[in-house]
């Protein structure tokens, strides 16, 4: 066991002082709760009552041989000594070994509960004063001067040993008040602890070479498909745009190699359509085309709506894995938001590509947070972060010191990095049902977003590379990469060595990422993660009927009664889903998550909001034609 | 290669499942089994065994006839069963458990569609079907720890039932009936250890505190205020009436039963508040000294009607959360 902090934090220290009193104690007649008390003989062990205590016990059998009588009570001594001490270590030794300040808690909790369960069984098993409890209490007038001081002794010893567990452990006891004051500020209701698997956060981001072909599908975010603007032959330059749309909600793409159009058809999608790609043949010359746009370092020359084109036309999107556009964002906020919130929750189990930039880019970062601050000209800046991600913290807060960009530490909880949870956690406002969260004046950002614009604006280079978490059993080794979109899966995946084992692809977390059904699929912007699981790391359950026990009520981060809805779903009965607010649904999860009878709680949903967004639609044109 | 599965989302899932729950209210349940051997030696390790094992027989049975996959794996048989069992005097004859067993089991569980789907929890169902039917051996012979006396509950003192002029501190204090030296079914007489497992059972999340706190809190505060007995104070008077009966018994272990009461914070709260009233009333005014199973059971009726009354407001709902001023 590793001491920290001198022999006065260690725990080993503490229960060497407890053993030392205890054994002193135990030769105290009065402390010991096998030596008879007072007149009435209360022995702990019943066997012993009878008999008239534990010396009566020995002399009765060995009264020809005093001597060894006294050596049988000292071996019983050290019995008892040696219990107690026993599962003071072992206790502590547990709590230790799992890690973590709340461990010890539990572990002085159990010491006290043993304490307690002791104390009753002394009551329960004392059949002296049962048989003659009524008249004996009657007697002596109050019950609890009854119990051996021994007992009190002890249970004294039990509150000894939890208090100085705790002051033994090194608690920071700044940080746990600093902690409870954000865990009751900064939090939202609901949500779920998986286990986070973050084994991939020590890892650096690794580069690697593109490959011969690269594919690049024309809808890599949310909105309207891109049109290809060029054609089969033309050869094409490292971030020249080759795809383009006319609709308000869209964005760009770029190739991320130089070489010629090979071909334009349809291709495999991550999301399980097959959507037209444009598959540019690599010649590895890396020629940087002349379209590259302008840089700008001196931003605050050139006004919002200006800057927000340039985001545009560099193709960003939101980089969280939802791929929502950028500018689109910013554009509908200007003039609305009062407070940016960058999202460095990465609350998504086994993800790190988050907190690996942070930590790597975090010059870029903080250039990204003025260039954003100067564009929607917010008040408030903040950023969430998760409480795991330690190093990257105090990164932030070095960085920031002088800073009026606020760093806020969020509590480790599913899902933290939703848009609106974060909002709620952050700064206490809470977004309305079926509105955006402009509408309360917050635009909320992913970190790798912010460091996207930074490029964009001050290098002048389009989004061309994505950093994605490979993890899981079916890889032979895991870690972080920073990929050129349109690089197939199999590429990536092979570089980490991938195995034949592999059950489960997932693009994104475990909780949100959708699953692959082939690995000839392009990394798209929103790629966040590749997740190889193999057997052993599978969920197959089988659901047995709902049992009503309140755990999906309990953990929805929406305040919905998903159990409820499911069974309104399941019996298309979607007008009552409806009344129960199914289209508030952020699809996060946690439901299906929770649930013990492990019913696909979050499927049922789905189906609901794709129902009842159908019915709302109609509804919506039908009265536009009356 | 093998065929990659595709699935929907979340492709992680808690490891908790509706076996791990219930094998966790079966540890709870253990110190009182421990406590109830202690005290009614083996008679109540009999009723314990034949209770189980008929519970899981009549589920196996009424599945195989049934022609329907089985259930036993979610052990909530055995739950029952060992909750039925808490509930019978210990002079109870050793058929009675498999009498009730069969109607908590085939007709109050597994007839309105197996767990999860009844309306009324088996194992109160199943103890007031034998209170009504068996009357005289369900209630006729209390007898005290340890030495299998006769004696009466201490509810029938406070009731005054057994008709003896004497008042209930010469009989029993309210540390005999926290520890459970006083006459009573088999598993409701130590409200210490029934706490002790209700403790671990909120400590592991299994329930939440809204319907023990509510159900207790009201059987305190209206005895508390209202007490009906001149003799002794109204702290004391409170105190015998949370510390003995069945209270610890039903508001920990079988009126958070989950497919019997309200699944919303709010319902929960009500439900248990429902319970307490009800349990109080029987008590005062009723025929029985004790009410706690027929409260549970007639609150069990209004568990989902509570639910559709109180689904919690969703987020960004009205009237819920920080409205906040446009600066």
């Amino acid at each position: 066991m590793k001491k920290s902090g001198g022999i006065f934090k260690s725990y080993l220290f503490y229960v060497q002082i407890l053993a030392a009193l205890t054994v002193v104690s135990a030769f105290v007649p009065a402390l010991n709760p096998l030596v008879a008390y007072g007149e009435e003989k209360h022995m702990l062990i019943s066997i012993f009552t009878d008999l008239g205590g534990i010396e009566k016990y020995f002399e009765s059998i060995l009264s020809s041989f005093s001597v060894m009588g006294n050596v049988l009570y000292l071996v019983m001594l050290m019995f008892y000594v040696g219990f107690v001490c026993y599962v003071c270590g072992l206790i502590l030794i547990w709590a230790k070994a799992l890690g973590g300040k709340r461990s010890i808690f539990t572990g002085s909790l159990i010491f006290l509960m043993v304490y307690l369960t002791l104390f009753v069984v002394y009551f329960s098993i004392n059949k002296e004063l049962y048989q003659n409890g009524s008249e004996l209490i009657a007697a002596a007038g109050d019950v609890w001067l009854k119990i051996p001081v021994g007992v009190y002794y002890h249970l004294g010893l039990a509150f000894f040993v939890a208090v100085l567990s705790v002051l033994g452990s090194d608690i920071d006891f700044k940080a746990v008040w600093y902690r409870m004051r954000f865990n009751w500020i900064h939090r939202f209701e609901g949500g779920v602890h998986p286990t986070p698997h973050k084994n991939t956060r020590s890892k650096p981001i690794e580069t690697i070479p593109p490959q011969k072909e690269m594919i690049y599908p024309l809808l890599q975010h949310i909105g309207a498909m891109c049109e290809p603007c060029v054609k089969v032959g033309d050869y094409v330059r490292l971030g020249q745009k080759i795809a383009d749309s006319d609709a308000a909600v869209s964005a760009p793409i770029h190739a991320t190699v130089s070489g010629t159009v090979k071909k334009i058809c349809e291709w495999d999608h991550p999301t399980g359509n097959r959507i037209p790609a444009i598959i540019i043949e690599n010649d590895f010359q890396d020629n940087r085309a002349e379209c590259f746009q302008e840089a700008c370092p001196d931003y605050e020359s050139k006004s919002p709506q200006e800057l927000i084109y340039m985001i545009r036309e560099a193709g960003i999107v939101g980089m969280g894995g939802a791929a929502f556009p950028t500018h689109v964002k910013l554009a509908s906020g200007l003039g609305r938001v009062d407070t940016v919130i960058i999202n460095a929750a990465e609350c998504e189990p086994y993800l790190s590509s988050d907190h690996r930039v942070i930590l790597e880019s975090i010059d870029e970062l903080i250039g990204g947070l003025r260039i954003v601050r100067y564009i929607m000209g917010a008040k408030n800046m903040y950023i969430g972060i998760e409480n795991n991600k330690p190093d990257a913290i105090h990164l932030l807060h070095k960085k920031l010191a002088k800073s009026r960009i606020k760093v806020v530490i969020l509590k480790t909880k599913y899902p933290q990095g939703g848009e609106k949870q974060l909002i709620r956690a952050v700064c206490g406002r809470v977004v309305p049902s079926g509105k955006l969260p402009a509408d309360v004046g917050c635009l909320v950002m992913n970190v790798d977003t912010v460091i996207a614009i930074y490029r964009a604006i001050v290098n002048g280079s389009p989004l061309m590379r994505r950093i994605v978490t490979v993890a899981g059993h079916g890889v032979e080794r895991t870690g972080n990469v920073s990929v050129r979109l349109g690089t197939n899966f199999a590429t990536v995946l092979d570089y980490f060595g991938f195995k034949t084992a592999t059950r489960k692809l997932i693009m994104g977390g475990p909780m949100m990422g959708a699953a692959q059904y082939s690995i000839e699929v392009p990394v798209i912007k929103g790629t966040s993660a590749l997740l190889c699981f193999t057997k052993d790391q599978l969920t197959v359950d089988r659901d047995v009927s709902c049992i009503r026990c309140g755990s999906c009520v309990k953990a929805c981060p929406m305040h919905l009664a998903p159990s409820y809805i499911a069974q309104y779903v399941k019996n298309e009965q979607f007008d009552k889903a409806e009344k129960l607010h199914v289209m508030d649904c952020i699809e996060c999860g946690c439901c299906s998550f929770t649930c013990p009878a492990k019913i696909p709680l979050i499927q049922y949903m789905r189906i609901g909001k794709q129902t009842v967004g159908g019915m709302q639609r109609k509804k919506k044109e039908g009265g536009k034609k009356a | 290669m093998k065929e990659l599965i595709v699935s929907s989302s979340p492709h992680a899932k808690d490891h908790r499942t509706v076996s791990t729950v219930m094998g966790c209210v079966l540890l709870a349940l253990f110190p009182t089994a421990v406590g109830a051997v202690i005290f009614f030696k083996w008679k109540a390790l009999l009723l314990m065994a034949v209770s189980i094992v008929s519970c899981v027989f009549f589920e196996y049975i009424y599945n195989v006839l049934a022609q329907k996959p089985q259930t036993l794996h979610d052990c909530s048989a055995i739950v029952t069963g060992l909750l039925l069992a808490f509930n019978l005097p210990s002079t109870a004859p050793f058929w009675l458990p498999v009498i009730g067993a069969l109607f908590a089991i085939v007709v109050v569980k597994m007839l309105f569609g197996g767990l999860g789907k009844n309306v009324f929890n088996p194992a109160i169902a199943g103890r007031i079907f034998l209170f009504l039917s068996f009357s005289p051996l369900m209630s006729g012979k209390w007898t005290a720890p340890f030495d299998g006396i006769s004696s009466a509950t201490p509810l029938a003192y406070l009731k005054n039932a057994s008709g003896e002029l004497v008042t209930i501190t010469d009989k029993f204090t309210v540390a005999d009936c926290f520890l459970g030296n006083v006459g009573g079914c088999i598993g409701e007489t130590s409200a210490a250890l029934l706490l002790l497992g209700g403790i671990y059972l909120l400590y592991k999340r299994v329930i939440t505190w809204h319907i023990p706190v509510s159900f207790i809190g009201t059987v305190a505060v209206v005895t508390l205020l209202l007490p009906r007995y001149g003799d002794i104070s109204a702290w004391q008077y409170m105190q015998y009436h949370v510390f003995s009966g069945g209270l610890f018994l039903g508001a920990f272990f079988m009126a958070t039963d989950y497919a019997t009461s309200p699944i919303t914070p709010m319902g929960r709260i009500i439900y248990g508040i429902g319970c307490g009233l009800i349990t109080v009333f029987i008590r005062y005014f009723g025929g029985y000294p004790e009410g706690v199973s027929f409260a549970i059971l007639l609150m069990n009726c209004f568990a989902t009607y509570l639910d559709g009354k109180t689904i919690p407001k969703n987020f960004g709902g009205e009237r819920r959360g920080i409205r906040i001023k446009k600066s």
